[in-house]
């Protein structure tokens, strides 16, 4: 093969089949490797007289410009074996004064030497470095920058057995062109690789959180059963106390008696909505279908707080809009759960000689409760918080509450709602009042049908 | 026979001093002849001995715990000697879907009942028990 083999018109071509060669691959150790030999081995730059081909670049960190990877000639290993430092350990300050690489960096130009101490200074001895260059016979080493984006990222060192006046211009050209694809492909593997890795890490992280999050499952488990058994004997011997026949307790002792019961009964909810929640989080809620009135589960919640919302002089109904029944598909403890939950916020906020009414209404194929108190009301801003875990909202709305609750009762109900595939709303106006809306499918009235 | 003449008897399997002694009372109060293990071997061994109208089992237990009690006990093919109910401290779904394949009656959260709300749940799974034993008879 001779000079003529590189005409203006093949150099295109080559360009184009060292590039395809060269971005084959975003593994970066890869592309280092495709760079130093796809020239010799591809493009048949051997018979140009081409024998090492040096790719080195900046190490920002350590201010050094780095030996990267060497073409896997005869002459390239002739001359490592004769060099005093491992290939890989030559790193070239970028501080260097005499060394024709940094001047190559900094410049951003072209430069070209026979003497290889220009290429190893100060990290070889001129020595040293002459005697790699006579084990592997080179004659010319030229040094190119290698620049992307208007920056110089590194220097590529080609290594002939021949003079420079021996170099065709269309050489030149091509090496030019082949280091812009060089710096470009150098670039996008690096940046692929930091990629690949940070994927890698966060896969890595979300591997430990899983993890993390079974640790914290078991403790919520243990913590829970551990905090239990004193609470129950707390909350058993102090209803011993309270319900000793033989004993005269005053007023005062009873009062007492009956905070820490109260208090205790406190805890004791709060360790169960904890476990709920935790529950929740792992998906490990089961509901157990069935149909089922949900009118008639309200009125047992209706019921059984009928007689607090007497004491506390509050008007509280039940109604409907349209005929019962409101039949859903659920599960009917956990629903009724929430109804009694919400019902029961309202209870606790609203002042004596409110008013609370529950209301049931069909909305297309949904089936609506609103339940509406004239409480203090909920500004706009703390609305938003209602349903995070532990809110507990700053304002007068809590302060008509004897029994703060656990922060957690809202959280838990709309959670609920939603495995049965519907929501919670909340509309309010403060000093007027509060309404929370549940809406749930409405399930067919007949037996069969789904 | 008439529980006006003979007492129901009961096992309480409970390693927390003061639960044992105070569940013990009020099922006494109650009129029941109570019997009480204070660890797993303990109850296993009064298990396999003894019928019993009702045990209360806790989980969480020193040398056996609950659930090896009743392993144990189908081993020695004498698990159905007498009915049991769990009573734990634990979250019921951690071992209830292995708990019902021995066979318990039933699943108690220690700290949701008050000592009367016990012995209200123990009277009706005696009850039970006793109109299961009739209409095996």
């Amino acid at each position: 093969m001779d000079n003529t083999v590189v005409t203006k018109k093949s150099i295109l071509q080559s360009l184009w089949r060292i590039q395809k060669i060269i971005l084959e691959s975003l593994d970066f150790n890869t592309v280092v490797e495709n760079v130093v030999n796809g020239l010799l081995e591809e493009l048949g730059y051997m018979d140009l007289g081409y024998r090492i081909i040096v790719l080195t670049l900046v190490n920002e960190r350590k201010k050094v410009l780095e030996r990267i990877s060497l073409s896997s000639t005869e002459e390239a290993k002739q001359a490592m074996a004769a060099s005093a430092i491992p290939f890989h350990d030559i790193d070239i300050p970028l501080s260097a004064q005499k060394n024709l690489l940094i001047k190559t960096f900094k410049n951003n130009k072209s430069y070209s030497t026979h003497y290889w101490p220009e290429l190893f200074h100060p990290v070889l001895t001129d020595e040293q470095a002459i005697k790699n260059q006579k084990a592997a016979g080179i004659k010319t080493s030229m040094t190119f920058p290698l620049t992307v984006r208007e920056k110089t990222i590194g220097v590529m060192i080609f290594s002939l057995v021949k003079d420079l006046k021996d170099v065709s211009k269309e050489e030149r050209e091509l090496i030019e062109g082949f280091t812009d694809i060089v710096a470009l492909a150098v670039e996008n593997a690096k940046l692929y690789s930091s990629l690949a890795s940070t994927t890698e890490r966060l896969k890595d992280a979300n591997h430990r959180l899983k993890e993390l999050d079974v640790l914290k499952d078991e403790f919520v488990s243990i913590a829970s059963h551990e905090l239990r058994t004193p609470m129950t004997a707390i909350k058993s011997y102090l209803w011993m106390a309270m319900n000793q026949p033989d004993q005269k307790l005053t007023e005062q002792t009873k009062k007492y008696l009956g905070i820490s019961y109260q208090s205790t009964e406190r805890l004791i909810h709060l360790v169960n909505d904890m476990l709920t929640v935790s529950r929740i989080e792992r998906d490990k809620i089961e509901l157990k279908v069935e149909k089922f009135d949900l009118y008639e589960t309200a009125k047992l919640v209706y019921d059984e707080l009928k007689i607090t919302a007497d004491e506390k002089k509050v008007a509280f109904t039940l109604g409907s809009e349209d005929k019962p029944p409101f039949m859903v598909k659920g599960d009917k403890e956990k629903l009724r759960e929430v109804i009694q939950n919400i019902v029961g916020n309202s209870l606790k906020f609203t002042p004596p000689n409110g008013k609370i009414m529950i209301n049931f209404r069909h909305d297309k194929s949904h089936i609506k409760i609103d339940v509406s108190d004239t409480g203090a009301g909920i500004p706009k801003e703390s609305l938003s918080k209602l349903f995070q875990k532990f809110s507990k909202i700053d304002y007068s709305y809590s302060k008509h509450s004897s029994q703060p609750g656990s922060g957690l009762g809202l959280y838990i109900s709309k959670q609920i709602v939603s495995l049965h595939h519907g929501d919670i709303t909340v509309q309010s106006e403060v000093d007027v009042g509060t309404t929370f809306t549940v809406s749930l499918p409405a399930a067919s009235q007949k037996g069969g049908a789904e | 026979m008439s529980a006006q003449t003979t007492k129901k008897h009961i096992l309480v399997v409970e390693d927390e001093d003061q639960l044992r002694d105070l569940y013990v009372r009020v099922l006494n109060d109650e009129g029941y002849e109570v019997d009480q293990a204070k660890d797993g071997q303990e109850a296993y061994d009064k298990m396999s001995q003894n019928t019993y109208n009702l045990v209360l089992l806790d989980v969480i237990m020193a040398k056996l715990d609950g659930m090896q009690v009743l392993e144990s006990l189908q081993k020695a093919e004498k698990l159905k000697q007498s009915p049991v109910v769990l009573l734990s401290s634990l979250g019921q779904d951690l071992v209830i879907a292995k708990a019902l394949e021995y066979g318990v009656r039933g699943y108690m959260v220690k700290s949701d009942y008050t000592p009367q709300e016990l012995v209200k749940e123990v009277k009706g799974y005696v009850e039970d028990g006793e109109v299961r034993s009739a209409l095996q008879a």
